[in-house]
């Protein structure tokens, strides 16, 4: 038998694998859209999650998805941009503002940082909305799709593939940071900040390091979400928005870092999908899903699936 | 000149002088042991020397250098380790995932090349894997090191604690009441732990109620009472000390007045 470390591994390969023959198996393009949906929404789930590992609890999720949309539908329609310089220029933009942001507010207690974070993603839509260059309340359209060459991605499923390839780099990321000392930092600041302080870890710092990576991640989410809908509009990033995040998160599993995040957005996005639930449902669903998580399901769906599964946290 | 150097430190809070112009002298690896009734304000003494909090005036020194104004993580890389009072640990992980984490400063390696996984820093993973094995085995928690730190018995918590402020290999050792709440075989194996650890040539400064304890392993021992150092000595000393026997059991006169 194969020890757990590579049983993890092997269990990730499979999704992975899963995942590039999907489009292959479910012929509506209906339920690829809402593939690529979970996609994005996972990578920044991601973010989220990175933050709650160091004891950030945000509201704000949506809005640097929202800065790294409107800087790359800024970028691509105002300057005429490729999107291939787009994608990394809102990732770091988006980086930079959440540095900004990081330092005034990482270093209050998890109140604070709550009610600033509230405070951003109300600003963000205010301002936005108000910002007549950037399209105001009307929002922004007409952002080309990518290409490569002269091909240019416009069916769902070329679509899905870069969605797939973009939170698989979002992976891979996280996975080095949470495998790497950072990640061992993280943890510790999660159980126990006094503690980790007393081995001597920055807890800013390494706060920051959380913080800035959700940023990057969000915007590179973002950018591909921008040039996916062709159409975005501050409202599409308000504060609900960024619940929705924290919803899939915590179905998925908050303790499961990668994992979590896939299985949550999947779930949120794609379950009702499948069972067919119309629109009117829909948030009954949610609502029900979240109260069984709450009740019975502490630690998310994986957390349910890991008892099954001998998989090694 | 000792390790450790404390001059007139004072903390307030607000009105009460919790210390109150405390000078302290700690040599090189010896056991120094602080003692005093409840309230004395060693506990606060603690935690303003590993700087939990800032002192309200004074200073202090560390290896000559001074170190007040200092995060609690730049104390941690100077070498101050310190445990906590309460129970203190990672308690979702294991043992072995604790002492891993308190090795966090001795990373020399930068945040690019760990996130990189780069030979050096593998490099680096490895030998931090094998000085978590050695603490181990030093410790003697070998036989404990994949249970969770929430499910070993009291006393290897305790033990573990220690464990995790030696992973970053400190030249000066915190204990806040390391035996306290232990029965006697804990008591002893804890002891015993703290002289192994001395004999490493790491210097240890304790805060504790337990006079067994104390008198047992301390070389020198300092007494607050109300925030002011009261009298400094060997454990024969201050048993015999006059100023100490008051503080502890008051003095005749206040015994006839409650009496």
């Amino acid at each position: 038998m194969l020890p757990f470390k590579h049983q993890k591994g092997l269990i990730l390969l499979g999704i992975f694998l899963a995942l590039i023959f999907l489009p292959s198996i479910i012929g509506s393009q209906h339920l690829i859209h809402i593939f690529i949906l979970a996609g994005l929404e996972c990578i920044v789930v991601m973010g989220f999650i990175a933050q709650y590992h160091v004891r950030l609890l945000t509201f704000c999720a949506a809005t640097f998805w929202g800065l790294g949309a409107y800087t790359s539908g800024f970028l691509s329609t105002k300057f005429g941009i490729n999107f291939w310089f787009c994608l990394p220029l809102s990732a770091i933009i988006t980086s930079f503002f959440a540095l900004l942001i990081g330092l005034l507010a990482v270093r209050a207690g998890w109140v604070t940082f709550l009610m600033i974070s509230v405070v951003i993603a109300e600003v963000f839509v205010e301002a936005i909305g108000h910002i007549g260059l950037l399209g105001g309340w009307d929002g922004m359209g007409r952002i080309p799709r990518p290409a490569i060459g002269s091909y240019v991605f416009l069916s769902k499923a070329s679509y899905y593939y870069l969605t797939l390839g973009l939170a698989t780099v979002c992976v891979l990321i996280f996975m080095g940071l949470y495998k790497s000392a950072i990640g061992k930092a993280w943890t510790a600041i999660g159980q126990s900040s006094d503690l980790a302080e007393s081995v001597g870890v920055n807890i800013f710092k390494y706060r920051m390091i959380a913080y800035v990576t959700a940023g990057f991640t969000s915007g590179l989410s973002g950018s591909l979400y921008a040039h996916y809908f062709s159409y975005i509009a501050p409202t599409s990033f308000d504060i609900v928005r960024s619940l929705y995040v924290s919803i899939n998160a915590v179905v998925g599993g908050l303790g499961f870092v990668i994992s979590g995040p896939i299985i949550g957005s999947i779930i949120i996005r794609a379950v009702p999908e499948w069972l067919r639930i119309t629109d009117k449902y829909q948030p009954i669903f949610e609502g029900l899903v979240i109260i069984l998580c709450a009740l019975f399901f502490r630690k998310g769906v994986m957390g349910v699936l890991s008892k099954y599964i001998p998989l090694r946290r | 000149m000792g390790i450790l150097e404390i001059r007139k430190l004072s903390k307030h809070f607000g009105g009460l002088a919790a210390v109150d112009e405390v000078d302290l002298e700690i040599n090189e690896s010896e056991i120094r042991g602080i003692i005093g009734p409840n309230g004395a304000g060693k506990t606060t003494l603690f935690n303003v020397i590993s700087g939990f909090l800032a002192p309200t005036k004074g200073s202090v020194i560390f290896k000559g250098k001074e170190i007040t104004q200092l995060p609690v993580h730049a104390r941690v890389e100077r070498g101050i380790a310190r445990t906590f009072q309460l129970t203190n640990l990672f308690m979702e992980l294991t043992a072995f995932e604790n002492v891993y984490i308190g090795y966090h400063k001795n990373y020399r390696q930068g945040l690019v090349s760990q996130f990189l996984h780069t030979r050096s820093a593998r490099n680096e993973y490895k030998s931090c894997y094998q000085r978590t094995v050695e603490i181990l085995q030093f410790m003697g928690l070998s036989s404990f090191q994949d249970m969770l730190a929430k499910n070993l018995p009291f006393g290897n918590q305790r033990i573990l604690g220690v464990c995790i402020a030696l992973a970053t290999k400190p030249s000066l050792l915190m204990l806040d009441e390391p035996v306290a709440g232990m029965n006697p075989e804990e008591t002893m194996m804890m002891v015993e732990v703290i002289r192994k650890i001395r004999n490493e040539g790491i210097t240890i400064l304790l805060v504790e109620h337990s006079m067994a304890a104390v008198m047992n392993l301390c070389e020198r021992i300092s007494v607050l009472d109300y925030g002011r150092k009261i009298a400094e000595g060997t454990p024969e000393e201050i048993k015999t000390d006059k100023k100490v026997i008051e503080a502890y059991l008051g003095s005749e006169e206040k015994n006839s007045y409650h009496a």
